[in-house]
């Protein structure tokens, strides 16, 4: 079945079709939300999320791309937004204004006294890491994360950004420069 | 080898460990690991974390992924529901209520204005009493 055909079945009120859809995009749609939010349960509401915003907005599917290609476009959208909503979150949390009204607690992680060191050592590896490549320029996080953990190729990752091939070789490189930078500063801190 | 910069070697070392550099680059950065001990342990410490980016491909949507996406979009589905039924014609009415409040607040305002204003005096003119019309028909000529 084609693109253009599974949607046409999907707007046509096809509620088999849109799970046929859910079911082949939901790995990659996690994945991709999964390489900016960093949280395994945002991640996985923040995909259902974007399942929701493309069931309403198929209709505007018009195939000028592959479904794939726009479907990771709302996805690295959607995932933005999400950061910027939290980071604004923070700010405002930060100077004592609660505008959600949930507050939530702070619980200290005393768990990795009983876990392995490998495991400890890992998951400060991994605050570390995550830590720089959020701090890349946002164009730079998205090329990188599209192409790191998405395992995209150049040409895809220009067609959902909507850049050359070139550009996107660029910023690859840029991002990875940066990210070597980081890392040495934190493994220089940490001896 | 042994003087090349640690910096320059510590820039490439990402590349390296993709399989992005020439020959002689590559070459010439196994020859410096190999002689430093510093620079190879650095090296050991990226590859670790870089293989952490693999971890993420291995997450599978929960079971009820799909039950958690129909769930959402009834309640959207709902909530639309709810607003075009309920809130909707509310909002309406709510509007049609403040616009007739309005019109009557301007209204009010107005006649009391032009209670408080000084009325003009419409004087009519008369022409026949500055000159009669037998007057006028015998000037005619």
């Amino acid at each position: 079945m084609t693109d253009q055909e599974l949607v046409q079945l999907i707007t046509g009120g096809d509620d088999k079709a849109f799970q046929v859809l859910v079911e082949q995009h939901q790995k990659m749609v996690l994945h991709t939300c999964l390489g900016f939010v960093q949280d395994r349960d945002d991640a996985e509401d923040l995909a259902q999320e974007i399942f929701v915003e493309l069931f309403h907005s198929l209709s505007k599917f018009r195939g000028d791309s592959k479904l794939s290609t726009w479907i990771y476009r709302i996805a690295v959208n959607r995932s933005l937004n999400f950061i910027r909503d939290n980071k604004r979150r923070r700010f405002f949390q930060s100077i004592g204004i609660n505008l959600s009204g949930d507050e939530k607690v702070e619980v200290v992680d005393e768990s990795w006294s009983s876990r392995p060191d490998f495991e400890v050592e890992n998951d400060q590896r991994r605050t570390t890491l995550y830590k720089a490549i959020n701090s890349l320029p946002e164009r730079q996080r998205v090329a990188f994360t599209l192409s790191k953990l998405d395992d995209l190729s150049y040409q895809e990752i220009a067609e959902i950004m909507g850049l050359s091939i070139s550009s996107v070789e660029s910023l690859i490189h840029r991002s990875k420069l940066g990210l070597q930078k980081k890392l040495y500063q934190c493994y220089k801190k940490g001896i | 080898m042994k003087t090349t910069n640690h910096n320059q070697i510590h820039k490439k070392l990402i590349f390296y460990l993709e399989g992005q550099l020439a020959e002689l680059e590559r070459q010439q950065i196994e020859e410096h690991l190999s002689g430093c001990g510093r620079c190879a342990a650095y090296l050991n410490e990226l590859k670790s974390t870089l293989l952490l980016l693999d971890e993420n491909k291995m997450n599978e949507p929960g079971p009820y992924f799909y039950a958690g996406v129909k769930n959402r979009i009834q309640a959207r589905r709902l909530k639309t529901a709810i607003f075009r039924r309920v809130l909707q014609p509310a909002l309406l009415v709510l509007l049609l209520a403040m616009g007739v409040r309005f019109g009557v607040w301007v209204g009010n305002h107005t006649r009391i204005d032009l209670q408080s204003s000084e009325q003009a005096v419409l004087v009519p003119f008369d022409d026949l009493a500055e000159e009669p019309i037998e007057e006028f028909l015998l000037n005619l000529k």
